[in-house]
């Protein structure tokens, strides 16, 4: 611990430890469409960040009472692989799962078109393959594109990348190490075609001016990445589209 | 906005016209500068004469209509009251095809004035636990009303109750077990012997869907 927290994560180059400028993101590869049981699934890799999301429904709820009269219900489970981390992690749902998965609910809420499904059930299952910092943004850009690849109704698509600040420099979509030994993490989820912010966190400090400045790195990067959520989308179906 | 662009497929978000422009039709939203863009993933229709645009989904997620003919299990009767669960999506004209296998079970039901056209005194006498039924939707929303009146409509796969043996239909108001000789009335679609559903019923008993 001591170790990582002497750790230069700018060097004297202004390049960061894996070799990266500060505004720039890791490699991103999307697939879509990786599960054949599941109505839409996606498997989405920031750098070495791996997230799978698989959408089922809609469909109605085994429990009744949950029915709304009026809409869909959107369920998230947001669950790491105990395989995922250096440490094995434990299945069970953690605290911090918890409250990921309602997060990312409610990231996705603002987006999906839940009025035209009444009385159902939407089910959005993220499993973390492997985490390397980003699992929360990954797996809102992977859900995204699998509600896409369900055929359920949305307003736009949704992607969301973190933005951190190390040796106090901010810094664009932060993996594991930046995460656990910088100054702060700040999370953001974005519809770029609508001008929506869906998730907005941050954990640490970071003055006025380094919010805005940190913002405005995260929707370029989130603009760019819904344009390759546009892209594999279409790759996909671009067959299937012809035939229609 | 996206007329005559060359690129077909649209995603869900992308602005296809204003509201001055055009009327919005399926799968699109206006949002709240009066643009109206995409909500899912397909190829758009700018109708000139009608002045509608929409969006062909080239997937839809499954959810039933008005007027959809859809394939369900009897799970329980009442008195006056059939209930279905609804696993499958069929297609009954012009000839009989399996669509699609719904994303999940949905609950119908069949009032007894639905069940068939004529008197009906014993819902035993049409329907039994466990008969596997082609139905029609009355709405569109959840649980669905379903009637079998019309011919088409009715059991295709039931067993035998006393040797569970895969009956056979034999006149349109009963079926008749190939192996101990059983009569049982039931409700018997014209479709029952389409081996196309047959095929697609195996399918789904295999994989051990209820």
């Amino acid at each position: 611990m001591q170790g990582k927290k002497s750790m230069r994560l700018i060097d004297e180059r202004g390049l960061r430890h894996d070799g990266r400028r500060p505004d720039e993101i890791r490699p991103i590869r999307m697939q879509v469409g990786v599960l054949a049981n599941a109505s839409g699934s996606a498997l989405v890799e920031y750098g070495k960040t791996k997230v799978l999301a698989a959408v089922y429904g809609p469909r109605e709820p085994q429990q009744k009472f949950m029915i709304l009269p009026d809409k869909a219900i959107l369920r998230v489970r947001y669950h790491m692989a105990p395989f995922s981390t250096t440490e094995r992690k434990s299945p069970a749902p953690s605290r911090r799962e918890i409250e990921l998965s309602k997060v990312i609910r409610e990231a996705l809420e603002d987006v999906v078109l839940t009025s035209e499904y009444p009385r159902t059930v939407i089910d959005i299952f993220i499993e973390v393959l492997q985490a390397d910092g980003g699992t929360r943004v990954a797996g809102i850009t992977a859900s995204s594109l699998a509600l896409a690849d369900a055929g359920i109704p949305m307003k736009a698509l949704v992607a969301g990348v973190a933005v951190g600040k190390v040796d106090g420099v901010l810094v664009l979509d932060v993996d594991e190490v930046e995460d656990s030994s910088g100054e702060a993490d700040m999370p953001i989820a974005a519809a770029p075609d609508l001008n929506l912010i869906t998730l907005f966190q941050i954990n640490g400090v970071l003055t006025e001016e380094e919010v805005e400045r940190g913002l405005s790195m995260a929707l370029k990067a989130i603009q760019y990445i819904v344009s390759l959520e546009k892209s594999t989308l279409k790759q996909k179906y671009e067959a299937i589209g012809e035939e229609v | 906005m996206l007329m005559g662009r060359e690129d077909r497929l649209v995603n869900p978000g992308e602005a296809l016209a204003v509201v001055e422009e055009f009327i919005p039709g399926d799968n699109v939203h206006v949002d709240s500068f009066g643009i109206i863009r995409s909500s899912t993933l397909g190829v758009p229709v700018f109708d000139a004469k009608s002045k509608v645009v929409y969006v062909k989904p080239v997937k839809h997620a499954m959810a039933l209509g008005v007027g959809f003919s859809v394939v369900g299990l009897v799970s329980a009767i009442r008195q006056d009251i059939v209930n279905v669960e609804i696993y499958g999506l069929v297609s009954v004209t012009p000839t009989v095809r399996w669509v699609a296998e719904l994303s999940g079970v949905f609950s119908g039901v069949i009032p007894i004035s639905q069940i068939a056209s004529e008197y009906i005194r014993e819902v035993y006498d049409y329907y039994r636990v466990g008969d596997l039924i082609l139905a029609r939707t009355l709405n569109a929303s959840n649980p669905y009303s379903l009637t079998t009146k019309p011919p088409q409509y009715g059991v295709i796969y039931a067993l035998c109750s006393r040797c569970l043996t895969l009956m056979e239909p034999q006149t349109p108001k009963t079926m008749k077990c190939p192996r101990c000789g059983n009569v049982e009335s039931r409700k018997v679609s014209i479709l029952a012997s389409s081996k196309i559903l047959q095929v697609n019923i195996r399918r789904l008993l295999a994989l051990r869907r209820w």
